[in-house]
């Protein structure tokens, strides 16, 4: 990924040049955005979307105007860092251009064991932990965040924003781990979350999902480490993908019913997990957890 | 045409999630299950925040998430035909923008409980795991707030509190929508009559004797029970209860007397006001 030279802002802070580019060209750029979007087929508090284009809105960070093939446009708010653009290019607003592309993606993390995709989902259950300690034993990140998974192939890859794979960690993590903190780079200036780049270099070609696992904390007063994995049964995986999918409203939107239900279909006969385990990052460290983690795919 | 929100608010530790089980009770009877209580959609989930928003909490300053709680708020009321309930212990303090914490325009009333403090501090050093001075500290402090953490990722978005005599008056003395007030004491001493005028308040029109069953089903003492054959997953602390033992008046032999005095003389206005002292 080239970058430019850097540049000092007005206030002092160095920040790389606004146009981070791939191999494809430029991610995003500063612009002026419209505020409202012609012939719009969906409109939720944050963005709005018509048939070819996407708009995102943070009133604190910016504007985005997202066009399948061109960079997006980014009108940035007063004070906001240009790691603060990337960290939601990076999220929703990459997961807004992979809608507009026809695809549907997961939030959650995904790792390929062996040359399959295990794919972690849940909300703060440690997904990103979970792939960071995979990592950790020489495996390659593929997405975290942001999980595409493609419907004819159910090959599994990032979307481009998120192409570095660096893995998200909070503190407790980062401890538990056992990194340097100081090796890892701000998401955003306000938050105490670090992305890091751990394990194999990141490859950009998608890997075939192996297997789908929740992540959950138990509660049951005998949960001690890793819970031995339950197999997910179908109805189970169905609902598991539905609450991680990013943007599910736009399938309607789009008209893509019929694509989302056979891409369902194809989840459904993939292997599926409940992993549970006992409150607290330590846990997700644990060799034995690891060690069934990694199960799963052989 | 949407539902709209009926609020379960209170400070934590003051009856919510037994009113919960109560409701829930109405519906399902003996077959209560603590782990799938109705109003558990928590205001302040991250769960429900990033799967109606679209859009990572974890992305997001505290400030910011809360900017937009109401409107989370009204995606979740525009996906419902019908009113439901939701548990808050939000004090309703506007955030940044100047907006209140939940969504006016989808808010039918909030039944707000109140519990003696002078309990609530017991129950709350038990929860947190605090010397009951420092709970006491707690309830006094105008800063105060829950679920924001600078080490790990909590399932919970920030809760502002404020003090306790802080939260009370929040909901307490707001006119932005209805509210009715739930005592704590009252649904331990007289609990069909106290249900069911919450209930009603509520929409909810129940006879004498269904509540009767509900509140049977419901009893603290089952609840404990559960709790201690199958967890609470509302509740992860290791090696600590969520429900105790729920006797209004606890304090009188557990609550060393400095400290209650201390709770007096920081809160006595409310505590007056609601009847405890």
């Amino acid at each position: 990924m080239a970058q430019s030279a850097p540049l000092v802002t007005s206030s002092g802070e160095r920040a790389r040049r606004a146009e981070r580019t791939t191999e494809e060209g430029p991610l995003w750029c500063r612009g002026r955005v419209p505020d409202w979007l012609p012939g719009i087929l969906y409109r939720s508090p944050l963005f709005q979307v018509n048939r070819d284009s996407a708009l995102f809105r943070l009133p604190t960070v910016g504007s985005f105007l997202v066009r399948p093939g061109e960079a997006t446009v980014v009108d940035v708010a007063d004070g906001a860092t240009n790691d603060d653009v990337e960290c939601l290019l990076r999220g929703p607003v990459g997961a807004l251009r992979s809608s507009l592309a026809g695809e549907f993606a997961l939030r959650g993390s995904a790792i390929d064991l062996g040359g399959r995709a295990l794919v972690a989902c849940g909300i703060a259950s440690g997904t990103s932990s979970l792939v960071a300690a995979l990592a950790l034993r020489g495996h390659r990140v593929l997405a975290d965040g942001v999980v595409v998974i493609s419907g004819r192939s159910l090959g599994v890859s990032t979307i481009p924003e998120g192409r570095d794979c660096k893995v998200t960690l909070w503190p407790d993590s980062v401890e538990a781990l056992g990194l340097d903190p100081a090796k890892g780079v701000s998401i955003r200036p306000s938050l105490v979350s670090r992305s890091f780049s751990l394990g194999l270099p990141p490859n950009p070609a998608p890997v075939l999902l192996g297997a789908l696992v929740a992540l959950e904390v138990s509660v049951t007063p005998q949960a001690s480490g890793a819970i031995a994995p339950q197999p997910m049964p179908v109805g189970r995986k169905m609902k598991v993908v539905l609450e991680a999918q990013w943007h599910p409203k736009l399938v309607l939107a789009f008209g893509s019913q019929l694509e989302h239900f056979e891409w369902l279909a194809r989840l459904a006969q993939a292997p599926g997990f409940d992993l549970r385990y006992a409150p607290g990052p330590a846990s997700l460290t644990l060799p034995s957890l690891i060690e069934q983690a990694e199960g799963f795919l052989r | 045409m949407s539902g709209r929100i009926v609020w379960l608010a209170s400070y934590p530790k003051s009856g919510n999630t037994w009113l919960r089980a109560v409701y829930t009770a109405l519906r399902v009877g003996q077959r209560l299950d603590i782990n799938n209580l109705d109003g558990g959609n928590i205001a302040s989930s991250r769960e429900l925040f990033d799967g109606l928003l679209g859009m990572r909490s974890s992305d997001l300053t505290p400030d910011e998430a809360e900017a937009l709680r109401p409107r989370v708020d009204e995606l979740a009321a525009a996906s419902s035909a019908d009113d439901f309930w939701r548990k808050v212990h939000d004090g309703l303090y506007p955030g940044t923008a100047g907006e209140l914490i939940v969504s006016v325009e989808v808010t039918r009333i909030a039944l707000y409980l109140i519990r003696d403090p002078r309990d609530v501090a017991l129950s709350l050093a038990h929860h947190f795991g605090l010397p009951a001075p420092a709970a006491v500290e707690m309830m006094g402090c105008a800063q105060m707030a829950i679920n924001e953490s600078s080490r790990s990722l909590l399932t919970h978005l920030r809760q502002r509190l404020g003090s306790w005599s802080q939260h009370v008056r929040s909901w307490t003395d707001q006119c932005a929508f209805p509210v009715h007030v739930v005592r704590y004491e009252d649904c331990a001493s007289d609990p069909i009559p106290t249900f069911r005028e919450a209930f009603r308040q509520a929409g909810l029109d129940v006879a004498a004797r269904v509540l009767e069953d509900a509140v049977e089903a419901s009893a603290i003492a089952r609840l404990r029970g559960q709790e201690q054959r199958e967890g609470f997953k509302e509740y992860t602390v290791p090696g600590r209860a969520f429900f105790g033992r729920g006797t209004p008046g606890s304090w009188k032999k557990e609550l060393p007397t400095a400290l209650a005095r201390r709770i007096e003389h920081d809160h006595g206005e409310v505590m007056a006001r609601y009847g405890y002292l």
